[in-house]
């Protein structure tokens, strides 16, 4: 019997030990002693076969294989590197008619036209064209995507007429500007995606995200829902929800009440942003990621519990770490690589032609107007590249695998980072990302999921119908 | 009556006779193709006449219609008094059985392995004259034994084949060696072909105890991670018998933790009682009330992981519900046949039937769904 190396860790929600391995097979051992076995005489553990299926043991006479799957899987993931990007942000206007009050982008206000994209649609889908993967997404960012609505049709009919089919579009949106016969008609040609701003419960969503011109702001939200659910619309459509303090206070109940007394069926949560508005508001807004994880705990018991009784609602912000845990290599979430997605799987072109690597990296610029945080800059067709060694290092820190602390981490088969984000709560490349929130919340949601697939709370029904 | 229909694929010459080997069938639409080497032909004259190319004599041969059209390849055997078709138009699967020697025994193979030559040669000469764009099957024995000529064989339909792709099933051994594999990465082939490997086991005992072959599981699994490096799409096959049902959990575990969801495919196949299997079926046959749950098992695992799978030559009323979505109608239509019970059943029309080759055993026992 052999032995292979493993990274182990107690999940506080069962006192269980997981363990892991770099071809992400991951199981769990009863308790301590166990662990001492498998150490020390693995071969008087009772799970044998579950543990060889998933790369922790194998046969005296099974050579190098352990070594040469983890060399190839390992390759596969690396070999990402080498590929074009695949998600395509632009931001066609930093305007937006939402003024909220834990913003991450630091929006514009609505008459500043000086952050209106100034660049012409088709030296973008040229540019685009050239760049993008075989298949990629457009994803329209802000600002607030509806203000720019006749640079976007410019840009996607020029992209069609380079890349035909091969692209998808979403638009982030908050559903403020009005929207008319031809915006519809278009959605459903072009099979547009709406990100739609909605925050779970109409009265916190009317309290934190303020209309500057329309009134309440959830009164806008549910008529414009309307108005595109009656246009057949509903299908294109998701919602994305910003968690604040008073939210988690409430629990996860009443968010599902609020969201199905509404339609809304599925929905993606995240915390608070670390970035833009929401850093400075996050003492009033905000919360311990402890508390946040303890919120999302019982939310998971909440969406098993609906699931056993017959009721259609799932979070997708769960399908995130499922999808890590059940298929690692599947995983192609930008901000959970390692290394890091950061200027290699996407990238984020700017209203003002400035390239970011991510999203977040545009955030923190426009926070910080850093000029180090640009790649490069779009000028009329030209390309202009501001390197400086500054993103490879990025690139470099990204690979948690020889990041310390990281490198021996349960997780770190499951994990990943926007190198951002040691840059912004740090201060610093390296970091210490033991401390960063997005380590926190991983392994929280890790501890978390792991347990209930362990349990069989979480069932393969539910993974087949949630992701 | 339970009839099964036999597949018309070879015609008994009453006095004609013809040259042993290969011939082209040629007529007014499909002539040889000039740059390759030559071949035998039967030249369609009138009706059922035709020309021999090999003595220029005119010979009547009524029925050949039934098995072959113009463009088909065909084969003579070795007394010249019976026809085959090697390579066919109509056929939606054509393969090639290019040698009969295996170094494996597995206790269920079909056609088991006897010691034998190779036809690559021949194969190369009949690919190069049949002109439709299609997949050919390359299967044995063991295609790669005779890894030169293999290697020969994969650079030559590389280089002058554009139109030709290949499925190979082979045991996978020999591609544990890296050297080999960087041989064959370098002809090309593996841009035009995907490799159907059998996997029985996630341990050297299982696997190796249906191989009965020490040592196979390791280099089978070493052979599928150099697949992988080299980024060729794999068939895993498993065939599911009564020493491995208690343990496809864990196969696919194994498959999940050691390959690459995007290369593999995982096909689980009832095993069809010809060759050893018929005559081992009573140790190695699983009854399907045994499997389901294992089987669901390991179907939700690969799923779970995002690996593609599919569910062979199982009936549809042998399976749990939840596994009749994945099930695939894989039993050719000469080869099946629907016993009277199944008449009523509302699945048919999806289900692959029952194995004609299976009538008398446990293995045809219908449970219709009304």
């Amino acid at each position: 019997m052999k032995l292979h190396p493993f990274f182990f860790r107690k999940n506080p929600e069962n006192g269980k030990i997981f363990i892991s391995n770099q071809l992400g097979g991951w199981s769990f051992l009863r308790d301590e002693t166990d662990l001492h076995t498998l150490i020390a005489a693995p071969s008087e553990l009772s799970d044998l076969d579950r543990l060889q299926a998933k790369g922790f043991i194998s046969g005296s006479d099974s050579g190098d294989l352990y070594e040469r799957a983890a060399e190839s899987k390992m390759t596969h993931r690396f070999s990402r590197l080498g590929e074009k990007p695949s998600l395509i942000m632009v931001v066609p206007t930093l305007r937006c008619d939402h003024n909220c009050r834990y913003c991450q982008v630091s929006r514009a206000p609505l008459s500043s036209s000086a952050h209106d994209i100034q660049l012409s649609p088709q030296a973008i889908a040229d540019f685009i064209a050239a760049v993008a993967a075989p298949k990629f997404k457009l994803e329209i960012q802000g600002g607030e995507a509806l203000l720019a609505l006749d640079f976007i049709y410019a840009l996607v009919s020029s992209l069609n007429k380079l890349r035909g089919e091969d692209f998808e579009v979403v638009l982030c949106t908050a559903l403020g500007p009005s929207i008319d016969d031809r915006f519809i008609g278009w959605c459903h040609e072009e099979g547009i995606r709406l990100s739609v701003s909605f925050d779970g419960f109409v009265d916190l969503h009317s309290k934190f995200r303020i209309h500057s011109t329309k009134g309440d702001s959830a009164t806008r939200f549910l008529e414009q829902k309307r108005k595109l659910e009656d246009a057949g619309l509903s299908d294109n459509i998701s919602y994305v929800s910003t968690l604040t303090k008073e939210a988690l206070e409430r629990g996860p109940k009443d968010y599902i009440d609020s969201c199905l007394s509404l339609g809304i069926h599925r929905i993606y949560s995240r915390e608070l942003s670390e970035y833009g508005f929401a850093s400075s508001t996050k003492s009033n807004l905000g919360y311990r990621i402890e508390d946040y994880i303890k919120f999302m705990g019982s939310y998971l018991d909440e969406l098993i519990v609906g699931f056993n009784s017959g009721e259609d609602f799932f979070d997708y912000t769960f399908s995130l770490y499922l999808t890590k845990l059940l298929a690692p290599d599947a995983s192609g979430h930008m901000d959970a690589l390692s290394p890091a997605g950061y200027a290699t799987a996407g990238f984020l072109l700017n209203y003002d032609g400035r390239i970011f690597g991510s999203d977040e990296a545009r955030m923190l610029y426009e926070s910080t107007k850093n000029e180090r945080l640009t790649i490069g800059k779009l000028r009329n067709k030209e390309f202009e590249l501001q390197e400086n060694g500054f993103h490879q290092r990025l690139l470099t820190e990204s690979f948690l695998e020889t990041s310390s602390i990281c490198s021996t981490c349960a997780y770190l088969p499951f994990c990943g980072l926007d190198p951002i984000a040691t840059l912004n709560q740090q201060g610093d490349l390296t970091g210490f990302k033991k401390e960063l929130s997005q380590c926190q919340l991983t392994i929280g949601m890790l501890d978390l999921i792991s347990d209930r697939l362990d349990s069989g709370a979480l069932t393969r029904e539910m993974v087949k119908s949630w992701i | 009556m339970d009839i099964a229909p036999l597949r018309v694929d070879t015609l008994f010459l009453e006095s004609t006779r013809l040259t042993s080997g290969l011939y082209f069938v040629a007529d007014q639409e499909h002539s040889l193709a000039p740059s390759a080497p030559n071949i035998n032909t039967l030249t369609r004259l009138d009706g059922s006449v035709y020309l021999d190319s090999v003595d220029g004599v005119t010979k009547k041969i009524p029925d050949l219609s039934n098995i072959a059209d113009g463009g088909d390849i065909l084969m003579v055997s070795s007394n010249g008094s019976r026809l085959r078709t090697f390579l066919s138009q109509r056929s939606l699967q054509n393969t090639i059985l290019v040698t009969e020697a295996c170094e494996n025994l597995c206790v269920f193979c079909s056609q088991p392995p006897k010691p034998s030559g190779h036809i690559f040669t021949e194969s190369l000469v009949a690919l190069r004259h049949f002109s439709k764009a299609c997949t050919i099957g390359i299967t044995g024995g063991e295609p790669t034994l005779y890894w030169d000529e293999f290697l020969q064989f994969c650079r030559a339909v590389s280089k002058d084949l554009p139109n030709k792709n290949f499925h190979v099933l082979s045991h996978g051994r020999n591609l544990s060696d890296t050297d080999r594999v960087a041989q064959l990465v370098e002809t090309g082939f593996f841009d035009k072909s995907y490799f159907g490997i059998p996997l029985h086991g996630h341990n050297s005992k299982i696997h190796d105890a249906a191989t009965q072959r020490e040592g196979s599981f390791n280099e089978t699994v070493n052979g599928l991670i150099n697949l992988s490096f080299c980024n060729v799409p794999v068939e895993l096959r498993v065939i599911v018998t009564k020493q491995n049902k208690k343990f496809l959990r864990f196969l696919a575990d194994f498959i999940t933790t050691y390959f690459d969801h995007r290369n593999f495919f995982v096909a689980f196949m009832q095993l069809e009682p010809v060759g050893w299997a018929k005559a081992n079926y009573q140790s190695i046959f699983a009854e399907p009330e045994s499997v389901a749950d294992e089987l669901s098992l390991a179907c939700e695992n690969l799923q779970a992981s995002k690996f593609s799978f599919g569910l062979y030559n199982y009936p549809q009323c042998h399976l749990p519900l939840k596994l009749r979505e994945f099930a695939h109608r894989s039993i050719s239509d000469w080869k099946n046949y629907f016993p009277q019970d199944c008449g009523e059943c509302i699945k048919k029309h999806d289900c692959c039937g029952f194995f004609s080759s299976a009538i008398g055993t446990r293995l045809n026992r219908p449970r219709p769904i009304l």
